[in-house]
């Protein structure tokens, strides 16, 4: 099985690129001059709805033109060369609606073919795809007898079934409870790891964009306010997070004294990571007699960068 | 492999693709036969073949009943069978019904359903995804109007009354050019219609009273003393008049438009087809697919 | 608002709908601060929203919200406020008189200026002239919250009403929710977004497949899930005396040993693992690097009960 990791003697694709992009309706302005590099493994396109994620989507497929600005995707632009450059992606859009009457096989094999693969490819390739997505029998039905769970799970085999170079997830998992949700994000995450396509994923949370990304462009007002690789944006001084099951205070003045900068919340501190301060927490702790629930290093999160605001 | 030997593990995991994938052009074809395969309602359950069979038998029975004529009777003269000319205006009702179910079929589900969305995210446009439903529903009507033809040409075969070698090219091109001109019509016509809601009972209403309502305004108006020129709005009857030129046969009444040229007829007609398609095109463009 | 604690106490409560039961004999009683109604798609949860709000009827057993039934008593819906999960359709009209429309329908004297305080309690400019439509999800939906408290219920209602917000946003409406929890209201949330959940609180209902799966604080619930002993991940330069100390005390059942410094401790009483941990490692001069419960999150707890 071809290995999916980047070779390090190539240059880095660039999957999608974007400088001043501009998109208005009528006086309303969608993008107000977006700079973007979207590259390999799984971006997470970041924003609230309203912010700009779909009309950008929307370009990147050409399937709508923009007003201003350059745009390349997969080394084309999508505004003359769109056939070229939606035959080689695949997508799922955000909403539900899909032809009620079409059994999931049958959706998924036309969607396939219709992606320029030979019948028999599509036969079996929409075959593998549903088994991937967890769709065992339930492919046989109609998909308008499907819930919402599993429409999800037909979508993203659509996507992929013709084993696109790149993949557009929008809002995947909306409409999914919490068991779902995981397992969904799981399966993105699989299939961005393994099997060798590019993911973006266009999602208001937060949470989810950080568990499965590499990468994440964060999309507000029409322009793109922070970007750049997980690892990198949350970079950042290291403190010592402790959570005790009563008593903080005392335990915070303890630490005080010793000279440690604290900031108490509910039952959570928060510490620098100065020399010794595992060990006077630990003993502070152990002299106060209280319960130690959580000890741990706390780098910035993804959510600190969004709250800390555009550079 | 026989058991015994040494046992292997075998990687479930998932195949990426490396074979050859189709020319962009493909996916034109690809849905053009899958619009074909759906209004006749062929991979679909048994009551989505229903309306279509019986169009399609109401339009070939006069052919088939003529072909069985002339195998069984005696004593046939020319003037009993059908002429390729009536054949048209004969089944007239065959080819409203069968209009107002294709075209509906093929363009109004998709839109309704999201699949317009999906199909444009693909390797299509607006346009193509158009040329590739105009053929199919092309296609699709042209089996039953060229096809009941060539059943006719068949009796006539049967009966003795058929073309000689040398006149058989010229009365194949006839067929065709009757067929294909008769097909374009109600094809244009319909698509147009459909273009305009996504409720396919709606469209296949519309579609019948378009076949309707204007040949019946205009002729009454026509006897009032408007001009004959008016008369090319009354479709269906201008391409079955066509129809009948095509053949170099009178027929049997005498409405208004057989005043008019054949060259005026011809290009009404084909006036009507390009305004359809146009009305078609420009729907289509504006439409919001995207979402 | 009244001094009395809102509650909304549902009791036997079952509702069917010909031979599929929805909800099967649910009995909960919730008070002032946030709760949180979880399950997984069909366990019954937005069945039983609809029967707090009045918007249903029990089959069997009795809603009571307020004290009152919410759909017999059409009194008691002046007191609840509700923000509903679906997009509602939004007349060109500024926020202020949308809000302004909601006041008056709830019979207040001095809709605007009503209109103005709800707006203003969310975050918003109640002089802002601009039409509903031209603002964000986000802005609509802290209009529609300051619709559903105008009125200062003592119940508040919410479907998802973090749906389609950026992390800005869903903080500033954290702080709102919570709040008003923290004044007294009885409020309930459901979600299926746990990170979101976890923010508002730590009272959650868990339903599933019709029926009541779990209730209380799920910081409790997770010692509660005794048949499987609670697991903490520490990261210790001295493992092995560590674990071995714990072992003898018989504070940790079982250990795993990953690499040079983590330790996997199993254990059926987190609380005095808890309390064992600092003063253990300190007796054996162990350093404590990390301390982590696995699977004590919401989302632990989630599966769990829902996978019994």
């Amino acid at each position: 099985m071809a290995s999916a990791l980047p070779d390090p003697s190539q240059p880095a694709l660039s999957v999608v690129s974007a400088r001043g992009v501009v998109k208005r309706y009528g006086s309303t302005v969608a993008l107000a001059g977006l700079d973007a590099d979207i590259g390999p493994g799984i971006t997470g396109l970041l924003g609230s709805n309203g912010a700009g994620k779909t009309t950008f989507i929307s370009l990147v497929l050409g399937l709508r033109s923009r007003d201003a600005g350059e745009l390349t995707v997969l080394g084309h632009d999508p505004a003359t060369a769109g056939i070229e450059v939606r035959s080689r992606m695949g997508y799922a859009p955000e909403h539900h609606d899909l032809p009620a009457e079409l059994a999931a096989t049958d959706l998924v094999r036309h969607l396939s073919e219709m992606h320029l693969l030979p019948q028999r490819a599509a036969v079996q390739r929409a075959n593998d795809a549903l088994w991937l997505v967890g769709l065992g029998e339930e492919r046989f039905r109609p998909v308008g007898t499907m819930s919402t769970g599993q429409r999800q799970r037909v979508k993203l085999a659509s996507a992929i079934a013709h084993d696109p170079e790149v993949v557009l997830l929008d809002e995947p998992t909306d409409g999914l409870d919490p068991m779902q949700r995981t397992e969904m994000l799981d399966l993105i995450r699989r299939i961005g790891t393994e099997f060798g396509m590019h993911i973006v994923i266009s999602s208001h949370h937060l949470e989810e964009v950080e568990r499965i990304c590499d990468a994440v462009v964060i999309v507000e007002g029409g322009e793109v306010v922070r970007a750049g690789t997980l690892a990198d944006l949350r970079r950042g001084p290291a403190g010592l997070v402790v959570e005790v099951d009563e008593r903080a205070d005392e335990l915070a003045s303890i630490l005080r004294a010793r000279g440690y900068n604290i900031t108490v919340e509910g039952d959570v501190l928060l510490l620098g990571g100065e020399d010794g301060v595992h060990d006077a927490v630990r003993d502070g702790v152990a002299d106060l007699g209280i319960g130690l629930r959580r000890l741990g290093t706390r780098g910035r999160t993804l959510e600190d960068v969004y709250m800390g605001g555009a550079t | 492999m026989s058991v015994g030997q040494d046992a292997r593990l075998f990687d479930l995991g998932y195949r990426a693709y490396d074979g050859p994938r189709e020319r962009p052009a493909r996916a034109i074809l690809t849905l053009a036969l899958f619009t074909m395969r759906r209004v006749l309602g062929l991979g679909r359950g048994g009551r989505h073949k229903v309306l279509p069979a019986i169009t399609l038998a109401i339009a070939y029975l006069p052919a088939l009943t003529s072909v069985a004529f002339s195998v069984l009777a005696n004593n046939i003269v020319a003037t009993d069978l059908i002429t390729y000319g009536d054949y048209m205006f004969i089944i007239g009702s065959a080819l409203a019904l069968f209009a107002a179910l294709v075209a509906p079929e093929a363009l109004c589900p998709d839109r309704r359903s999201g699949m317009l969305g999906l199909y444009l995210a693909g390797p299509l446009d607006r346009n193509r995804y158009l040329l590739a439903k105009g053929l199919g529903v092309l296609a699709v009507m042209l089996l039953i109007t060229v096809g009941p033809l060539l059943f006719m040409l068949a009796a006539n075969v049967i009966a003795g009354f058929g073309p000689s070698a040398g006149e058989t090219p010229k009365l194949l091109l006839r067929i065709a050019a009757a067929g294909l001109v008769t097909a374009l019509l109600y094809t244009s016509l319909s698509m147009a219609v459909s273009s305009f809601t996504t409720r396919r009972a709606a469209a296949a209403v519309a579609v019948v009273l378009l076949l309707l309502v204007p040949a019946s305004v205009v002729r009454p108006a026509i006897d009032a003393g408007a001009p004959n020129a008016l008369d090319l709005l009354s479709f269906p009857f201008v391409v079955f008049d066509l129809s009948y030129r095509i053949f170099g046969e009178q027929p049997g009444d005498d409405a208004p438009v057989r005043e008019l040229a054949t060259w005026v007829v011809a290009a009404g007609v084909g006036a009507a087809i390009a305004a359809g398609a146009l009305v078609c095109w420009i729907r289509y463009r504006r439409i919001e697919a995207f979402r | 608002m009244s001094t009395v604690e809102p509650r909304v106490v549902a009791e036997n409560v079952s509702k069917w709908f010909g031979a599929l039961v929805a909800v099967s004999d649910v009995s909960f009683d919730i008070g002032a601060g946030i709760t949180a109604l979880l399950g997984p798609n069909g366990a019954g949860k937005s069945t039983m929203f609809r029967m707090l709000c009045g918007l249903a009827r029990p089959s069997k057993g009795t809603v009571r919200v307020l004290g009152r039934d919410p759909r017999a008593d059409t009194g008691v819906t002046r007191m609840i406020g509700l923000v509903p999960q679906q997009e509602s359709v939004f007349e060109p009209l500024t926020a202020r008189q949308f809000v302004a429309l909601s006041a008056r329908l709830h019979g207040l004297g001095d809709p605007e200026r009503a209109a103005g305080a709800a707006l203003e309690q969310v975050g918003l400019d109640p002089f802002d002239r601009r039409r509903l439509p031209a603002y964000s999800k986000g802005m609509r939906q802290r209009v529609k919250v300051a619709q559903a408290i105008i009125h200062d219920p003592a119940v508040l209602v919410l479907d998802e009403p973090l749906t389609g917000l950026d992390p800005r946003q869903r903080a500033d409406l954290v702080v709102l929710f919570r709040r008003l929890g923290s004044e007294g209201r009885c409020v309930i949330v459901s979600s299926h977004v746990l990170d979101e959940v976890e923010r508002l609180g730590s009272q959650v209902l868990v339903m599933s497949q019709g029926r009541l799966a779990a209730a209380g604080d799920f910081r409790e619930l997770r010692a509660l899930m005794d048949d499987r002993p609670m697991r903490i991940r520490v990261r210790t330069d001295r493992p092995r005396e560590l674990a071995g100390a714990l072992l003898e005390r018989g504070t940790a059942v079982g250990v795993r040993l990953d690499g040079d410094e983590v330790l996997e401790l199993d254990t059926r009483d987190a609380r005095a693992l808890a309390h064992a941990l600092a003063p253990v490692a300190r007796d054996r001069h162990a350093r404590l690097y990390e301390v982590n419960p696995l699977d004590a999150d919401l989302e632990g707890v989630f599966r769990y009960v829902v996978q019994r």
